[in-house]
């Protein structure tokens, strides 16, 4: 997988700049139930779950952003994509799209082509481009 | 896609799951849940990593997931869907434990 040194940037950027949102799980709010839901229908056994997994999750999907953040500024863009690399960039791609996604509220039938004019078009831009290269990289293991 | 990928989930055996009736000892579900940003290329990638599931078997299950709003991923004791769910959610999918 390579980017270009622009691209690098913008990606760690990202992968650092969305820790907060994606560690936050004592925030209630849709990125937080999206990011750790339910395991249970029943709110006591899926509090109990969360209790007993929200921590690690939370520790674990940092360490993944950090980990292809700290990969891109050492490489410069390119990262070879073996087995146990292509599984954390696929993982961590996924959480930045869930975090965006959430805030941005896509649906099943999300259209890629947003109004320049909308003041969100940016996000949507991150978001499309996150989604094409996670496809990408998902589609060559 | 290439073949079949290595479990990446240490503790889970690939275990075959013949068709058979609901076992008093093995009576909860795991349940994956349709959602709007995961990819289907993705799902597929991950029944077929965290089960070990075939790809044709990997996908019908993703379509389910798709078109029906929902599908049943694995069965078994209730701690061993505790584990598949936490597995899952950590892959970004929105799973349940439950009983059919």
């Amino acid at each position: 997988m390579i980017f270009a040194r622009e691209e690098a940037e913008v990606l760690s950027d990202v992968l650092r700049g969305s820790q907060d949102e994606i560690g936050a799980i004592d925030r209630p709010g849709p990125v937080t139930e999206r990011l750790y839901p339910a395991a249970y229908e029943d709110t006591e056994a899926a509090t109990e779950f969360r209790q007993l997994t929200q921590g690690d999750l939370r520790d674990s999907r940092l360490a993944r952003l950090t980990e292809c953040a700290d990969e891109l500024d050492a490489t410069g863009g390119e990262i070879p994509l073996t087995g146990e690399v292509a599984d954390r960039w696929i993982r961590a791609l996924n959480d930045l799209r869930l975090l965006l996604g959430t805030r941005l509220g896509v649906t099943d039938d999300y259209d890629h082509d947003v109004d320049a004019r909308d003041p969100q078009a940016p996000q949507h831009a991150l978001y499309s481009w996150l989604t094409a290269i996670q496809d990408l990289v998902v589609r060559s293991l | 896609m290439s073949g079949m990928g290595q479990t990446l989930a240490p503790d889970r055996e690939v275990v075959e799951q013949a068709d058979e009736a609901v076992d008093p000892d093995r009576p909860w579900i795991t349940v994956v849940w349709n959602d709007p940003v995961n990819l289907m290329s993705y799902v597929t990638h991950v029944f077929m990593t965290v089960f070990g599931y075939a790809k044709p078997k990997a996908e019908k299950l993703m379509l389910d997931v798709h078109q029906k709003g929902k599908a049943v991923v694995s069965s078994g004791p209730r701690e061993r869907m505790e584990m598949d769910v936490n597995i899952l959610h950590g892959y970004g999918l929105w799973a349940t434990v439950q009983q059919p």
